[in-house]
């Protein structure tokens, strides 16, 4: 079984893994916002020319990035397809039904298949690049203020990475007990449907069990360490932006500006399919093939 | 000063089947630089203790004194818990981050230690346990040994000047648990930290300073291996073993064949058999 | 009779991936009804993944695995887990840490109960289990398995196994984590077995002086090969070997080896305290060799 305290952590040790795990969470949310404003094909490729250079920098293979999209396959086309049938308006170009195909919905569809995707891959590269760990310790840097409002940040973020800690044990320790309730006979994919979901009843006490007794000696191990000694805990790992963080932040920026400028300066007219920069570029097409 | 002290300590816990005496009027005396070992059968008090040296459980009757300071002196309480560390039994369950080095830092972290001082005392703790090649690595796919060698490391980065192993062994291989003894009995020697050494094995504990034996709920013999181990039928009653090379030995003046009095140790039999043989 | 018979096994764990790692190379062994087995090597030498391909709850990936007549390698027909786990019966590390049921009677029956046997042979066999294992079945069946102390819990966990009646018994460091008491019951328990219930046994154990105590046989894994496969009396005419593998010998072994090197011969075979302690005595009555 993988480790998941390293979740899907692909080690490279390139720059963006160096990048401040802090930075990395910002520019994620960043980019997570300002996709939304990517409306025209234009836009979506500088999305998708800026994505590439970032996987390539991190020395992550194309496939394994791709892989992320997998997952949401169904959603993208679930919503993909509803969008597709559904949306009425713009010229019609195929009927049936309740369902119709305009040349509107298509063009929603494409937009909204595309924004998904890249939004899945944007955060994914994210997680491929900064272990578990360094996102709790830049989610608890970050949330640092909120101590003034009494929230015990240090608190979740312990919490946090204990379930970090623990999924695998935990995970390991299933497997054990699976495998001996099949010794025993037990079989947990065949019967009909209320004997299924009786058949997990020995697998889930025993993990309780285990699970209750290893929160006991924890908290004992917790206390032993001399846990909630000071307030003024210090952090042996300190976050420091450097200039790395400062580049990324540059280049992400001129991302986010040819984004907002496709968004609201280059503006075509209303009546037409196209938005923003595409329109100019349609009809440069068209004036040279005319 | 005494490192630990301990006088008339009585404690009862609540159970289902009502209430159960899980210290009954202990005492116990230990000078900074000894190592005990704590011998008793499951359900003897042993870990009950345990807890109670570090204020994890206060006595209900009677007084634990670390260094001169009483566990029931709430306000200084974690002067008690960084003078004396603790290494428990399961080591998957004392470790709370997934990265090595983390994991360790956290004592010193929770008290306050200097930014720097907390890479010094990591780096210091993890080459006393020999694990230094390990410190960026995580813990999952290690020994248990190992994993329980970087506890060790854990307890040392608070500098404790006492640490109870409390069954820190018990779910080893032969190899691991060599490792751990090993490396508990050179902190002794070479750092002179107390060491209060729980186990179920007796021949771990036949080079310990002093053993003590605990059967139910109280300390009902301490002394030196040699004296302990003369008692036979105490270690009976106690239902504990004793060390094999002794009871081999036992068993040949059962039959006859005179021998000394104090052979604890594989190396000890082999010379005494050979004397007597040739 | 043979009842197990493996060819040529080999195991490899995450194959084709950076974690990959062979658990077992190439391995032959054949168990024979009667055998009282023994296992031992390092943590990580292939023993437990060994000892689940007797289970079926690892699929043989290379060579040939068959069980009475279950044959593991066949595709079609699938091979009968569910018989197979009925011949094999599997004791895992701490098995207490699998009980899960209100009372002790349920817990024993869960296995028989899988095997859906009548309710009259599964009480039947419930009895004759905690018997085997030394606990009265009036006293304990409808006490709760977690209210019982460690050494009595897995001998509740052992007695599960043995109500399915299998004819050949796997247990996995049986003794790990128990007080001297808990042990010595333990073991006697398991030397009794061979008697009452099943014919075939095989040990996992670290402990050398324990196993030589009662296997008759001793198979020595090293790094996923089987370095030795020998009865008991002739294995440690390999103390060398075994040493440098890093595996101890039993301490009777170990004292006969430094008498003779001191030039004191004793006669007969020497593994367990008993035999030398014999030995002893007869050398002494003999007045010498000299």
């Amino acid at each position: 079984m993988r480790d998941m305290s390293f979740g899907q952590y692909y080690p490279t040790n390139s720059p963006i893994h160096k990048l401040d795990p802090r930075a990395k969470l910002i520019f994620s949310l960043l980019f997570m916002i300002f996709i939304f404003f990517a409306k025209s094909y234009t836009a979506f490729l500088y999305v998708i020319i800026f994505l590439t250079i970032v996987t390539i920098v991190a020395k992550i293979p194309l496939k394994i990035v791709l892989k992320s999209i997998k997952l949401v396959l169904f959603l993208l086309i679930f919503t993909g397809l509803i969008n597709l049938f559904l949306y009425k308006e713009g010229t019609v170009l195929a009927q049936w039904w309740i369902f119709t195909i305009t040349d509107r919905g298509i063009d929603l569809t494409v937009k909204l298949a595309l924004r998904l995707s890249l939004l899945i891959i944007g955060t994914s590269i994210l997680t491929l690049t900064t272990t578990p760990m360094e996102l709790t310790d830049a989610i608890e840097s970050l949330l640092k203020p909120l101590k003034y409002i009494k929230v015990p940040v240090h608190d979740i973020a312990i919490t946090m990475s204990i379930a970090l800690r623990f999924i695998p044990t935990l995970l390991e320790e299933t497997d054990k007990i699976i495998a001996a309730q099949k010794a025993r006979g037990a079989s947990f994919d065949t019967g009909k449907v209320h004997e299924r979901v009786l058949s997990i009843v020995p697998i889930l006490i025993p993990l309780f069990v285990s699970s209750f007794r290893r929160a006991d000696e924890l908290a004992d191990a917790l206390d032993a360490r001399c846990y909630n000694a000071t307030k003024n805990r210090t952090k042996m790992k300190k976050l420091t932006f450097t200039y790395r963080d400062l580049v990324a932040f540059i280049i992400l920026s001129i991302l986010i500006v040819l984004i907002m400028l496709d968004c609201y300066y280059v503006k075509a007219p209303a009546e037409s399919l196209f938005f923003g920069t595409d329109y100019y570029i349609v009809n440069l097409f068209k004036s040279w093939i005319g | 000063m005494k490192a630990i002290q301990i006088t008339n300590a009585t404690l009862e816990y609540k159970t289902q089947n009502g209430i159960v005496r899980a210290l009954d009027n202990v005492s116990l005396n230990v000078e900074e630089g000894e190592f005990i070992a704590l011998l008793g059968h499951n359900g003897s008090g042993k870990s009950t203790l345990a807890k109670i040296l570090n204020g994890l459980l206060i006595p209900r009757l009677g007084d634990v004194e670390i260094f001169g300071v009483n566990t029931k002196d709430t306000a200084k309480i974690f002067e008690i818990r960084s003078n004396i560390g603790m290494v428990f039994q399961n080591p998957d369950n004392q470790m709370i981050a997934s990265i090595v080095e983390d994991d360790i830092a956290f004592g010193p972290e929770n008290l306050g230690i200097p930014r720097e001082e907390i890479i010094e005392r990591v780096n210091w703790a993890l080459e006393k346990v020999g694990m230094s090649e390990h410190k960026k690595s995580t813990p999952f796919k290690m020994s248990g040994g190992q994993k329980q060698r970087i506890a060790i490391a854990g307890i040392l980065a608070i500098k404790p000047r006492i640490i109870v192993f409390d069954e820190s062994t018990a779910m080893l291989d032969p190899q691991g648990r060599n490792e751990v003894l090993k490396v508990a009995k050179q902190l002794n020697k070479e750092d002179n930290i107390t060491i209060i050494w729980i186990t179920h094995y007796m021949y771990e504990a036949v080079d310990s300073d002093r053993i003590a034996i605990m059967t139910d709920s109280r300390i009902v013999a301490i002394d030196t291996p040699k004296e302990i181990f003369k008692r036979t039928d105490l270690i009976e009653q106690a239902g504990l073993d004793l060390p094999l090379p002794l009871a081999i030995a036992n068993q040949l003046k059962a039959n006859g064949i005179e021998l000394q009095d104090n052979i604890l140790t594989e190396q000890q039999l082999k010379e005494e058999l050979c004397k007597i043989l040739k | 009779m043979q009842n197990i018979e493996i060819k040529n096994l080999t195991h490899t764990y995450s194959k084709k991936t950076p974690y990959e790692k062979v658990a077992i190379n190439n391995i032959y062994v054949t168990i024979n009804e009667g055998d009282f087995l023994g296992i031992i090597g390092h943590t990580g030498s292939g023993k437990s993944t060994f000892i689940q391909h007797l289970n079926g709850l690892i699929k043989p990936q290379e060579g040939e695995v068959r069980i009475f007549d279950i044959n593991l390698t066949q595709k079609k027909p699938k091979p009968d887990l569910r018989k197979l786990r009925q011949e094999v019966g599997m004791v895992f590390q701490y098995p207490e840490y699998q009980l899960f049921a209100d009372t002790v009677e349920k817990d024993i029956a869960f296995g028989p109960k899988n095997l859906k046997l009548s309710q009259d042979e599964i009480k039947n066999r419930v009895k004759k289990a905690m018997e085997a294992v030394g606990l009265d079945y009036d006293k304990y069946k409808d006490r709760s398995p977690f209210d019982l102390s460690g050494g009595q819990k897995r001998r509740v966990a052992i007695a599960g196994v043995l109500a399915i009646m299998p004819k050949v018994l796997i247990l996995d460091e049986p003794t790990a984590g128990l007080d001297p008491i808990g042990k010595r019951q333990i073991l006697n328990l398991i030397k009794g077995l061979k008697e009452t219930i099943t014919p075939t046994i095989v040990v996992i154990s670290h402990d050398i002086n324990e196993i030589t105590q009662y296997c008759t046989r001793l198979i020595v894994f090293n790094k996923a090969e089987i370095a030795f496969d020998l009865p008991i009396n002739e294995l440690f005419t390999h103390q060398k070997e075994l040493m440098q593998m890093g595996l101890d010998v039993p301490l009777a072994v170990k004292v006969n080896d430094y008498l003779k090197e001191n030039g004191i011969t004793l006669e007969g075979n020497i593994i367990t305290p008993q035999e030398l302690v014999n030995a002893i005595k007869n050398y002494k009555s003999l007045g010498g060799a000299l």
